[in-house]
């Protein structure tokens, strides 16, 4: 009865007009500031942050609840509008988003986005609220080995997003791995591709990486146009960002969305693996189950809402763990927990015991936050979509230049922007000749984590390699990885018999 | 053709850049301050230094007539958050917020571009946490029994630091050497994932604070064992955990969060800077954001903050000479 009680309690607190406004107000806030190209979910929800400082805890709360939704959205919306993701999770919604924008179909694009993300949230955070505890118990079975054996696996993944040949998504991987390599070994402390070059030293910032790949690279493509070309208006201009999203788009793509929804809950409730993963096992695993997989990589509405559902089941749900378990999975929810510990209200185990009634009304906050979030969404995104009418000439200098303060404002370094642009020719060259661009990123993300993991589990086995066999769970991940390797290859082979 | 459009197009970025570069702030002479002043943090986002510096700036305004602008420049263990206060001038528009690690550790290992001690006015300490090093409780009961059972089985008890040469593995390279015996160590990116694994029993012990990762409630539940606390006296939050020094281990460290000035910052600024800062210490509203953080403020300034960090230091220094590091 003591539950009920506290439910009751919560829900007088915080369950106010004013606080259900503030999550509104905070979503509203976390799409305008993350939609800006070149800023992060992550770095708008650090900016917007301190505005809550001086709120009561019952207003305060629910705008960090709704900044955290809000932000993570926003991340999508440069990701499709102008192939710019803001985090390495939605370069999986770039994939299918972007050349959606390009057929005119932005607004519905982005619509679809915003429709899957919702349903991906809203399901993982009703699993996480009933069993955040016994998931969190499971959670901490992951030592180093699962970690590397789970990132061994996410690898085996680009096979499925390679797109027309597998050698050159191998190769695109390969250099991931190498740039994921620059910095120091956080095992041994030896310096390892850094030139001396101290901005190396901690390893090629993720946002300079991304930046450069995608935006920098899309400027020097939408360069090689005359520019007759690029000062009319796109053929797309009229459309006016294209029509609203049809049921039907939504219906089709159920499965998908379902499927992506529950990869993104387990992944994510293992803190510490990140969204990235499991947004490009979700897009991975939507392509090869999909009725239409020579659709993806081209403008393929599953494709959207394979990767946003998976993304937002992972982030969105983040601050559950968070909150139970007082470690964050993410910098975001690191960011948040900074912001709820200055409004007394302290992540970790004594949280249920001090703040019961706090605890369910955040929960509670949380689901009504999803409905807010579709509708702000929807108001919000026909003024973003009407970008694609923009022309060229004015578009590509704009967003070079939002995207470059973005890099600086990432770590307030300079040196970041050079990174950026040596990245952004590198990438223009890797996609002259056809090389795709999603592979080393994911390998990229992977393999600090992949190359820490392993070098610890192998401290603690005292080097026996055995380890990554004898523990079940890594075992498990490992002949998963085998699997897909072996279907991948036998259904490339069968593809050629047929052809 | 096509080649010559890229080239152009790559010429007109780095213009863009370059001119970015030119905006240089500008000076102004006269009362001070007289426009806002910059805090360079030298840490990622999210972090406890990075939160107490905004809950510095969100109040510290009122004393100051100006507003403190934190800039997070992470990376390479503070060196470039470090180096690029150097690199500014010195004439108090321009503070880092840093903490003993960035002082008195990072310097001992890695090759750095200025000298922590000379080259920095230490301005004002606004709070500090004691280390600590915990395990499950159902693994260790105290310290004796932990170094017990790593003279019994040298090299077996594993530990997880935040990272390598940081603070805990700092600290364990004092037990190491004051206890004589050898742990297993296993560094980790940042604490909360070290104490997740020793949560889930995958290491023995790991380091932190009792702000790190929900410590502080699980020691009250009774789920982790704080074994050690490197603090001169017990404090208030665990009064049963032993010291250190009083387990035969002569290892203080208090992890604090300070503001510190590049030499040369005239002592007027400074005073001024100080008196502000003093005041903010005593204001009801940075005390309540404080005291919900669980770090309320412990200010020092002055001679009595350089003497803490020489100390610290020199501290550190010892350690990493008796155990042979050198710089990487």
């Amino acid at each position: 009865m003591e539950i009920i009680d506290q439910i009751i309690q919560g829900m007088s607190l915080y369950f106010t007009f004013k606080a259900v406004l503030m999550v509104g107000i905070g979503v509203a806030a976390g799409i305008l500031v993350g939609a800006i190209p070149g800023i992060s979910g992550v770095m708008a929800t650090a900016i917007l942050v301190p505005f809550s400082f001086f709120m009561p805890p019952t207003e305060g709360i629910p705008f960090l609840l709704g900044l955290h939704k809000g932000a993570l959205f926003g991340d999508s919306i440069p990701a499709i509008l102008i192939n710019t993701p803001g985090q390495p999770a939605a370069a999986a919604t770039a994939l299918d988003g972007y050349p959606l924008a390009k057929k005119g179909e932005a607004k519905s694009g982005i619509q679809m986005a915003l429709v899957s993300s919702t349903i991906g949230d809203t399901f993982s955070d009703i699993v996480l609220i009933l069993a955040a505890v016994p998931l969190a118990a499971l959670a901490l079975k992951f030592g180093p080995a699962e970690f590397f054996a789970l990132m061994l696996m996410g690898l085996t993944i680009i096979g499925g997003i390679t797109g027309s040949s597998a050698a050159k998504g191998i190769l695109s991987a390969l250099i991931g791995i190498m740039i994921g390599l620059v910095g120091f070994d956080a095992v041994t402390g030896a310096e390892r591709y850094t030139f001396g070059i101290p901005i190396l030293q901690g390893g090629v910032g993720t946002i300079p990486l991304m930046i450069g790949l995608f935006a920098v690279s899309e400027v020097l493509i939408q360069a090689e146009k005359s520019n007759k070309l690029l000062s009319k208006r796109p053929d797309t201009a009229h459309l006016k960002g294209g029509k609203n999203l049809k049921l039907k788009e939504v219906k089709t793509s159920t499965r998908t969305i379902i499927r992506s929804s529950i990869l993104g809950t387990i992944i994510g409730a293992i803190p510490g693996t990140g969204a990235a993963i499991a947004t490009f096992i979700g897009y991975g695993a939507a392509k090869r189950a999909s009725k239409k997989p020579e659709e993806f990589g081209k403008g393929s509405y599953e494709g959207v809402a394979a990767s946003e559902a998976a993304n937002s089941a992972v982030a969105g749900a983040d601050l559950i763990p968070t909150l139970t378990l007082g470690i964050p999975g993410s910098a975001t929810a690191a960011i948040l927990m900074g912001a709820f510990l200055a409004q007394g209200l302290r992540p970790g185990p004594e949280l249920f015991e001090a703040n019961g009634a706090t605890m369910y009304a955040i929960f509670a906050l949380l689901l009504i936050g999803n409905p807010i979030m579709i509708v702000v969404g929807w108001v919000l995104t026909p003024i973003f979509a009407r970008v694609v009418t923009v022309r060229q000439s004015l578009l590509v200098p704009a967003v070079l230049l939002l995207c470059l303060m973005g890099v600086y404002v990432y770590r307030g370094n300079l040196a970041d922007i050079q990174v950026a642009l040596i990245v952004g020719v590198f990438g223009y060259l890797l996609r002259k000749i056809d090389i795709p661009l999603a592979p080393l990123v994911i390998a990229f993300i992977i393999t600090p984590i992949a190359e820490r993991s392993m070098k610890q589990a192998l401290i603690l086995s005292d080097g026996d390699f055995s380890v990554f066999l004898t523990r079940p769970i890594s075992a498990g991940f490992l002949l998963v990885a085998v699997a897909i390797l072996y279907f991948g290859f036998r259904r490339k082979t069968k593809n050629k018999k047929s052809e | 053709m096509k080649k010559i459009k890229i080239i152009k197009n790559i010429g007109c970025i780095l213009g863009i850049v370059i001119s970015m570069g030119l905006m240089a702030n500008t000076g102004l002479a006269g009362k001070f301050p007289t426009k806002p002043i910059r805090v360079i943090v030298p840490t990622g986002p999210g972090g406890s230094t990075d939160v107490t510096s905004r809950l510095v700036a969100s109040v510290v305004h009122q004393y100051l007539g100006q507003p403190m602008i934190v800039m997070l420049k992470g990376g390479a263990a503070g060196t470039i958050g470090m180096a690029a206060t150097m690199a500014e001038k010195a004439d108090g528009y321009t503070l880092v917020f840093g903490t003993g690690n960035h002082t008195s550790i990072v310097p001992h290992v890695r090759k750095v571009t200025y000298d922590s001690l000379n080259d920095f006015i230490p301005v004002f300490k606004v709070n500090n946490d004691p280390y600590l090093i915990i395990s499950r409780s159902d693994r260790f009961k105290n310290f004796k029994q932990l170094i017990d059972e790593m003279k019994a089985n040298p090299g077996k008890i594993s530990f997880g630091s935040n990272g390598l040469y940081g603070n805990g593995h700092s600290m364990i390279l004092k037990i190491e050497l004051d206890a004589k015996v050898k742990f297993k160590h296993v560094p980790f990116k940042g604490g909360g994932p070290a104490i997740r694994s020793m949560l889930g029993g995958h290491v023995d012990t790991a380091g932190g604070l009792f702000a790190s990762a929900g410590t502080l409630g699980r020691y009250k539940n009774g789920s982790v064992n704080i074994l050690g606390i490197a603090a001169e006296k017990r404090d208030k939050l665990a009064p049963d955990v032993p010291t250190f020094r009083e387990q035969g281990v002569d290892f203080v460290y208090q992890l604090w969060r300070g503001f510190m000035a590049k030499k040369g910052t005239p002592q007027d600024r400074i005073d001024i800077i100080v008196d502000a800062l003093s005041k903010t210490m005593k204001d009801k509203t940075f005390l309540r954001l404080m005291k919900a953080v669980g770090s309320p403020p412990n200010p020092l300034h002055g001679k009595e903050f350089k003497n803490m960090i020489l100390a610290e230091h020199k501290q550190f220094g010892a350690i990493f000479k008796q155990v042979g590091v050198t710089k990487k």
